[in-house]
């Protein structure tokens, strides 16, 4: 694909796509919840990486088969922003997720930051971070 | 410290050509590789000034206990005296460029002193990268701890 400088002129403005990426960061945590693996495969660049609260580096492969796997029954964002850097968007922000995990029920809360880039007229998450926070 | 200085300033000013050849992408990896080797030894001297130079003014930094800094947060804990890093060792580092945005991902070990105490924390690390006027910026830099 043609790459466009950071200069070149976008298709959006910068509120337009704030709010658009911050819609899809809500999308994604939905499909998380309800096991919509399709849904994330849209959203998830081929070559997306993922580094998991645990530390664990998961490919796009790995992480829609945790999401086929996990039982989670709450996954909610706070506290987004998103930063636009030309085609580029940064997004922080906080996670809570509720599930049971070998018959134990667990609530983890993480902060994360996801880079997203817009490609062929849609935007996609090329990266994902999670630290575990206090909860 | 003042040859840190100046080999960030010479990584920083090397003339950009922004091209798709696989020569370019390449040299351009290497150089991003290259200005996260800088930034760890300039935060093992505290060279505050070499870091202004790596970190964009927007950058959002997430340091291994969840904690989230803006720039100025992040350059005062590192000039802080409560804290030294004594050893940052880098295991791994890639970098994956996206055309004029790159991801760096890596592991590694730093060893220090914080308040008195000695410190070995191991950390997965990633690193995102914005070309802004021929030079590459750091926006945003997340750890997290993994196992020793």
């Amino acid at each position: 694909m043609a790459w466009l400088p950071l200069c070149a002129q976008n298709e959006f403005s910068e509120s337009e796509a704030g709010s658009k990426i911050l819609a899809l960061e809500n999308a994604w945590a939905q499909a998380a919840q309800i096991k919509d693996v399709k849904a994330m495969d849209t959203l998830l660049d081929d070559a997306f990486l993922n580094v998991a609260p645990d530390g664990r580096l998961m490919t796009k492969a790995d992480v829609l088969a945790d999401v086929k796997s996990a039982s989670v029954q709450q996954f909610v964002n706070e506290a987004m922003t998103a930063k636009l850097h030309g085609n580029t968007a940064i997004v922080t922000g906080i996670f809570r997720m509720k599930g049971i995990k070998d018959g134990k029920p667990y609530l983890q809360r993480g902060r994360f930051v996801d880079v997203w880039i817009y490609k062929n007229g849609s935007w996609v998450a090329i990266s994902s971070q999670a630290t575990p926070i206090a909860h | 410290m003042a040859k840190l200085f100046c080999v960030v300033l010479l990584l920083l000013t090397v003339p950009h050509a922004f091209t798709q050849g696989a020569a370019s992408t390449q040299a351009d990896e290497s150089r991003i590789l290259s200005l996260e080797l800088a930034w760890n030894h300039a935060v093992q001297v505290k060279d505050t000034k070499a870091l202004e130079m790596l970190i964009a003014p927007e950058m959002a930094y997430i340091e291994y206990d969840g904690t989230l800094m803006n720039r100025a947060e992040y350059l005062g804990s590192v000039a802080s005296r409560s804290v030294q890093a004594e050893q940052i060792l880098c295991e791994s580092m890639v970098a994956h460029l996206y055309g004029p945005v790159a991801l760096v991902s890596g592991v590694y070990r730093e060893t220090g002193v914080k308040n008195g105490k000695p410190y070995l924390h191991r950390e997965r690390f990633t690193d995102t990268w914005v070309l802004r006027a021929g030079n590459w910026l750091c926006v945003a830099s997340q750890s997290t701890l993994i196992a020793r």
